[in-house]
């Protein structure tokens, strides 16, 4: 039987219908057992009163189920139109409270997918922005190096003073368009991380691969304490992009025969990877603004660099669930620590 | 969008001339998905601004809205359903039931509201907070940690519209701190969760979005 289709109406008129039906046979029924007209009597007030109750019963409830219809609709209504209004019932142990909050509920998780939808969009626009600016001044600069190579009236000491001039900036633009294209392949969720369960060993000694022959020119030491094999689940070449930033950085802003050292501890749900030098540390007050894009510090601006390694840094780390803490005292030096879960659970 | 909001929040302790102002003048906005801590030292009326963004204490003036609603024009009984609906509470001593176990004590808040457990839910919140084979274990026998994980599960099970925690830290050493933290921090990113949470203690606190400092039962930064 379809129940939906059935009208509530049909089925309290057959329902009305069976039970004076049935109260009418048992009326008669009691007649041709006991012939007694006074038993009779009794027996159909007592049917007829049952009736009324059961009519004013079902009145009730369906003056309930349609009011409750109503505010559903209602509710459903304001949603439609974003204009939800604040309810008087919200807060009792009703059933119309439990699915008005329910509705809500996903109201706001509509809402909330729009608005993280709205922000995507700003943060690629903010990107394509950011790249376009940070272009520019190579180019602009490649540009006049250019025009004054192509004088004539050039000594061949000035001719070579520009070419090496041009270099740099090609170096500049070279780099920063690599930096840019990783950035913007990760936020616009071109590259999905692949975590698999192996030696972080092994990914440690790729990323200092890449830091050791300037290491070695300013004479620095480093020193690395992590178990020989040390599985956990990761993402190994975007992993050792993400550690090779940091230690970058540590070369970079560390004065000549300073320390590096990098250690690795198993805590309960992550994993810890230290990362210290001996530098000339940050402030507290730009714990958070060292990892935004094209962030740099004021005294290091003579420095190589576009201000992107620890942003893409923290993007990655994130990206495999895991997070990142700096922590520094001034003159002294610098921790990072990156936290990896141990389980894959994303 | 503003989930919470703290208006000109006093709390008087006593009559002059000896009168303690635990809370004295607090405004206060929290944004739906952030992660805020609130840094103060003991003293400062950092635990009595959560109790009233709990709506577990009454404010002297001022006022407290969840989600569009304030609380001080609540009764007892709407005050209870709402908290139980919208409000996750993480204590310093997790508050879990004994004679539970993890899982048990996870899925109370929903079926004391009456709704059928959401077990895929559950199951992915436990997940999160790296629970998944802890699930059939006693309190007693897990970890200080593992019993503040479990916890914190309970807390985010029904979907509140904000997480408040009292020092959930306050009775663990500082490794397994930082893992309830960062455990805790991306669960409420993945779910996109609001979180307030109260703590002393600073390294715990620079992993949050944003720290309030409250001092003297004024927020200073």
């Amino acid at each position: 039987m379809n129940y939906h289709s059935l009208s509530f109406r049909r089925i309290l008129r057959h329902i009305s219908c069976g039970v004076i039906l049935t109260d009418a046979a048992i009326v008669a029924a009691v007649y041709i057992l006991t012939g007694n007209r006074t038993a009779v009597i009794c027996g159909a007030v007592v049917a007829a009163g049952s009736i009324c109750w059961g009519i004013l019963l079902t009145v009730i409830f369906q003056k309930k189920l349609s009011s409750f219809t109503v505010e559903i609709c209602s509710t459903l209504e304001e949603m439609i139109q974003d204009n939800v209004q604040e309810k008087p019932y919200m807060e009792e142990e009703t059933l119309l409270a439990r699915i008005v909050h329910r509705l809500r509920e996903l109201y706001r998780v509509m809402l909330r997918q729009k608005e993280q939808n709205a922000r995507a969009r700003e943060e690629l626009q903010s990107l394509v922005s950011d790249i376009s600016h940070q272009t520019r001044t190579p180019v602009t600069n490649l540009k006049m190096i250019q025009e004054t190579l192509q004088e004539e009236n050039l000594t061949d000491i000035e001719r070579k003073e520009f070419l090496k001039a041009q270099e740099s900036q090609i170096d500049k633009l070279d780099f920063l368009v690599e930096a840019m294209v990783k950035t913007s392949r990760l936020e616009t969720g071109v590259i999905t991380l692949e975590k698999k369960t192996q030696n972080l060993y092994d990914t440690l000694a790729e990323a200092l691969a890449g830091i050791f022959a300037k290491a070695d020119q300013k004479q620095m030491d480093i020193r690395v304490n992590c178990p020989e094999t040390f599985m956990i689940a990761h993402d190994r070449k975007w992993t050792t992009e993400a550690i090779f930033n940091i230690l970058d950085n540590a070369v970079k802003y560390t004065p000549p025969g300073g320390r590096i050292g990098v250690s690795v501890e198993r805590w309960e749900a992550y994993a810890k990877i230290d990362i210290a030098d001996t530098g000339k540390g940050i402030p507290e007050n730009h714990y958070a603004l060292i990892f935004q894009r094209f962030y740099r510090e004021k005294e290091v601006h003579d420095e190589d660099g576009v201000g992107i390694g620890l942003y893409l840094t923290r993007e990655i780390i994130s990206l495999q669930g895991g997070y990142i803490k700096v922590s520094s005292s001034s003159g002294e030096g610098t921790v990072f620590s990156i936290f990896l879960p141990n389980e894959c659970v994303i | 969008m503003n989930i919470l909001q703290v208006t000109e929040l006093k709390k008087y302790y006593g009559e002059e001339p000896n009168i303690t102002k635990a809370l004295d003048g607090v405004d206060l906005c929290v944004e739906e998905g952030e992660f805020a801590a609130i840094v103060g030292t003991s003293g400062s009326g950092k635990s009595t601004l959560l109790n009233m963004m709990g709506g577990l204490d009454v404010p002297t003036s001022g006022s407290v809205t969840v989600r569009g609603k304030e609380l001080s024009k609540m009764n007892d009984e709407q005050l209870t359903v709402f908290r139980r609906r919208n409000i996750g509470f993480i204590f310093q001593n997790y508050n879990l039931i004994p004679i539970l176990n993890a899982y048990e004590n996870i899925i109370m808040p929903v079926e004391l509201d009456g709704n059928r457990v959401n077990v895929r839910y559950v199951e992915e919140v436990a997940g999160l907070l790296s629970l998944t084979d802890r699930l059939e274990y006693m309190p007693g026998n897990l970890s200080g940690g593992q019993q503040q994980r479990v916890a914190i599960a309970r807390a985010l099970v029904s979907k509140p519209a904000i997480v408040l925690a009292d020092e959930p830290t306050g009775n663990l050493d500082s490794k397994t701190s930082a893992d309830v933290i960062g455990l805790l921090k991306r669960t409420c990113y993945e779910l996109n969760q609001t979180i307030v949470m109260i703590t002393h203690n600073d390294q715990i606190a620079q992993m949050a979005d944003r720290i309030i400092r409250i001092e003297d039962g004024r927020i200073t930064a």
